[in-house]
């Protein structure tokens, strides 16, 4: 049956045509003469193939005017024109659905970072500004999922859009109105069930054992519990020791002057009766030098007998002065031993004054562990966002070995910006019901700041209800940086209640209200230091029963009406928190009004015991009294026998004197008749 | 596999197909086979393939074997690239071009990439003629003889390869009218 040839082949040609159009691009020889030999010149001189050609023919043909049409161009039309509506209608979608795109992908992101749910509405890109704005944005709570770890108002972000070609997403600006943090939820933001994880704060946080403070109540002390307490400590007391040992020291004393005093005595008696007969001795009435000379001779013996006698009594008197210096000096010594006693006894009724440093201590401690602790897990948190910012490029897989060489990229001179870089932000709260009015800024936020070559610094300003709280702080994950955080925290007027751990003070509670001054230091190795300032006023101290220790409290705080703490702290990188106050008004006010309460108190111990004491000590005292007052008598009758014996000597030495007087006059007389006589 | 490559290489010799396409699509095939993967320069080249009448079975046949030659020549890839983004002549315009956001995708500044882009661009032509030439001629002198050759009538005429060319031609012919 004849058939009808190809389309291609149904037309007239030229020669020229039929060569251009046909034969060029036939490139098989076989196919070339095969289409020549089918075609024909007709009359008028044109080439055409002639109907009528059988099956096998019009397949070889169509066969071969298929390749022909196909060697056409350089150019697939069909797929340049699929790509231009394919362009076409990702643009159309792109212009119609971006915004819900982007928000879609930016909820992911949020989430991806946050893991938990992040809602995102009323966004709008404008492409060529580089502007992302919307209406309102909420991310949930990991750990809380009932609530927003923060929630933002009317925000716009300026995007450089010159670096997202580059693959980086810096934003030059951020403006964001009525930001909240921690804000309740409708819904729960977790993305997947997950067993509730351990909070970061939990070590800061922990409680410790509640610090019950020294005993200082103890300190009364009954005229029994003195007598007691001396029995106890007889022992131990010197004055006791030591007046036993006097005492017996001084019964030998007496002994011992006794005896020879007496002998002085008795010679002294013996010679009173030969200077009476001295004493008689009338000097006038002796006419001659015989009788002179013979009354002389009288005298002499009682001379010599009473300056033996004075001898041995000066001796006496000068051992016995001695003995008594000593006595003298051993009662001051005992007086020494008994105010030792009295000291040591003093002591062991807990007067020390140097035990009132609990109170700040346990003041301090609990601002820091409710306040600075959570402030602690808040910059845990945060670095741990800044590392998810990180580009994981950076993280090679270890093993991964590229098949082929990987060659060397030649840097050029370029400023190679991070992947992810906040460079300015700002936010504002005006006059929230719940969270006053909040300014802040933040600047430099990025994974990878050392391309940048800065830390991240942000302020915070917050003043709601008479209380304001300011947060200024810098961040810097730079390499081989240390300190990596580093914060500046105050916090004015905030109330603070303590009910526990005052109970030494008899205080009940405290209620006060506080500011805080806190310095905080961050590094690598999650260690921790800073100082703190924290000041208390406001004071309302509930107090138990009426003692010392209250009236002190009460005394001092009536001064200057406020506590101030200045301390020093760490928390090493298992969240232990050391704290060290390193100066306070507390203690001092309370040191100076409890020192001085505490003085008295020592005083009438002091008074109570020297009483008690001096009870004991009366048999001992007065055995010892007896025994100086035995002494003193014989120094009184020794001087008595001294002072005798002078008088005996100025007798017999007088009497002696008229004598020699005489016996010279009448030397003289006889020499003068002699020389008379001659 | 590789008896595919090789049917798609001889039904393309063979068929009406212009030589300057199976050329072109060698060129193609060296040329990305010399710049390594994994970077827009080479997505954007592959792409580019898919709009050019050129044969893709070769193309792909080809990028297969020149990959592997591609191994051997990384380190001289290596050395006329670092040689080329190190020519003082030239700091200017690669400083310009590496601050080019998009060309950063592009990893010009690698030496590989670069090597292997010049070599693939300067053997274009050469290999481009070449493979024109050989096709011409394989198709003028060499393609009759193997036709008529004893061996291949005799091969053609076994009971198993007519039945397997009969179904094969018929399948074709069904998609052929199909389209």
């Amino acid at each position: 049956m004849a058939k009808k040839p190809p389309k291609l082949f149904r037309k007239e040609y030229t020669r020229d045509k039929f060569d251009r159009t046909i034969l060029k691009k036939i490139y098989i020889k076989e196919y070339k003469d095969y289409v020549q030999k089918a075609a024909h010149t007709t009359a008028a001189g044109t080439i055409k193939v002639e109907p009528g050609i059988d099956k096998k023919q019009r397949k070889k043909l169509r066969k071969i005017a298929k390749s022909v049409k196909k060697n056409t161009g350089f150019v697939l039309k069909g797929r340049l024109i699929l790509l231009a509506l394919i362009f076409g209608a990702v643009f159309v979608f792109g212009a119609l659905f971006k915004d819900m795109l982007i928000e879609h992908g930016a909820e992911a992101g949020l989430e991806a970072v946050f893991g938990a749910k992040a809602d995102i509405q009323g966004l709008h890109f404008q492409v060529f500004a580089g502007r992302l704005s919307f209406e309102h944005l909420e991310v949930a709570d990991k750990q809380k999922p009932m609530r927003n770890l923060f929630e933002l108002g009317q925000t716009a972000f300026d995007i450089d859009l010159w670096e997202i070609l580059k693959g980086n997403v810096i934003l030059e600006k951020i403006m964001c109105r009525d930001i909240k943090w921690d804000t309740p939820r409708q819904s729960s933001g977790a993305l997947y069930a997950a067993p509730p994880a351990a909070s970061s704060s939990a070590s800061a946080e922990q409680t410790e054992p509640e610090k019950t403070g020294p005993d200082l109540l103890n300190f009364t002390i009954t005229a029994e519990d003195a007598a007691k307490l001396i029995e106890e400590q007889k022992q131990n007391l010197g004055s006791t020791r030591l007046l036993d040992e006097l005492t017996r020291d001084y019964s030998t004393l007496d002994e011992k002057w006794r005896d020879q005093i007496t002998q002085s005595s008795g010679k002294l008696e013996e010679l009173s009766a030969s200077v009476e007969k001295i004493k008689s001795i009338k000097v006038k009435d002796i006419k001659t030098l015989a009788d002179a000379q013979k009354a002389y001779n009288t005298l002499k013996p009682a001379v010599n007998d009473l300056d033996t006698v004075k001898k041995s009594v000066t001796g006496i008197s000068t051992g016995l002065k001695k003995d008594l210096a000593r006595v003298s000096t051993d009662t001051e010594r005992l007086a020494d031993a008994a105010n030792a006693d009295i000291e040591h006894l003093g002591s062991m009724v807990g007067l020390s004054s140097a035990k009132q440093g609990g109170v700040v201590d346990l003041v301090t401690r609990g601002i820091l562990r409710r306040y600075v602790g959570t402030l602690y897990s808040y910059i845990y948190q945060a670095r741990t966002y800044m590392d998810m910012l990180r580009p994981t490029s950076e993280q090679k897989l270890p093993g991964e070995k590229p098949r082929r060489l990987t060659g060397i990229d030649i840097l050029y001179p370029t400023f190679v910006k991070p992947k992810f870089w906040l460079k300015d932000m700002s936010f504002s709260v005006v006059d929230d019901k719940s969270f006053g009015t909040i300014q802040g800024e933040l600047q430099n936020a990025t994974g990878q700041p050392d391309l940048i070559g800065k830390p991240m610094t942000w302020s915070l300003r917050q003043t709601a209800g008479g209380r304001s709280v300011e947060l200024d702080g810098s961040l810097d994950l730079r390499k081989n940086r240390t300190p990596v955080l580093e914060l500046t925290l105050t916090m004015e007027n905030f109330p603070y209640k303590l009910e526990k751990g005052l109970e030494f003070l008899s205080v009940s509670g405290l209620d006060c209200r506080y500011t805080i001054t806190a310095g905080f230091s961050l590094d690598n190795r999650n260690y921790s230091s800073g100082s703190l300032r924290i000041k208390l006023t406001d004071l309302k101290l509930e107090y138990g029963e009426d003692n010392l220790i209250t009236r002190g409290l009460k005394k001092a705080l009536a001064g200057p009406g406020y506590i101030s703490i200045g301390a020093e702290y760490t928390i090493d990188e298992k969240g232990n928190l050391k704290l060290e106050i390193t100066d306070n008004n507390l203690d001092t006010l309370i040191g100076a009004v409890i020192g001085s309460a505490m003085g008295e108190l020592r005083d009438e111990v002091r008074a109570r015991i020297r009483t008690e004491l001096d009870k004991q000590l009366k048999d001992a005292r007065a055995k010892y009294n007896e025994q100086y007052k035995k002494l003193s008598a014989l120094k009184k009758e020794l001087d008595g026998n001294m002072s005798k014996i002078n008088e005996y000597k100025k007798t017999v030495d007088a009497k002696k004197k008229e004598l020699e007087k005489k016996i010279r006059d009448f030397k003289n007389n006889l020499l003068d008749n002699i020389k008379d006589a001659l | 596999m590789f008896i595919t490559w090789i049917a798609k290489i001889v039904a393309a010799l063979n068929s009406n197909t212009r030589p300057r396409q199976i050329a072109a699509a060698i060129c193609f095939a060296l040329l990305l086979a010399l710049v390594p993967k994994a970077n827009l320069l080479w997505v954007i080249l592959f792409v580019i393939t898919f709009f050019l009448k050129i044969n893709q079975a070769i193309e792909l046949v080809f990028l297969a074997i020149f990959d592997l030659l591609a191994l051997l020549a990384d380190p001289l890839l290596h050395l006329i690239g670092y040689a080329v983004l190190t020519l003082p002549a030239l700091q200017g315009l690669f400083t310009t071009l590496y601050n080019i956001p998009i060309l950063y995708f592009f990893k010009f500044n690698n030496t590989v990439v670069m090597g292997g882009l010049l070599t693939g661009l300067v053997l274009f032509v050469p290999v481009y003629l070449l493979a024109r030439k050989g096709i011409n001629v394989y198709r003028d002198n060499i393609r009759e003889k193997i036709a008529n050759s004893k061996l291949v009538k005799g091969f053609l005429k076994h009971p198993l390869i007519a039945g397997i060319k009969n179904t094969f031609g018929k399948a074709y012919n069904f998609y052929s009218n199909l389209r």
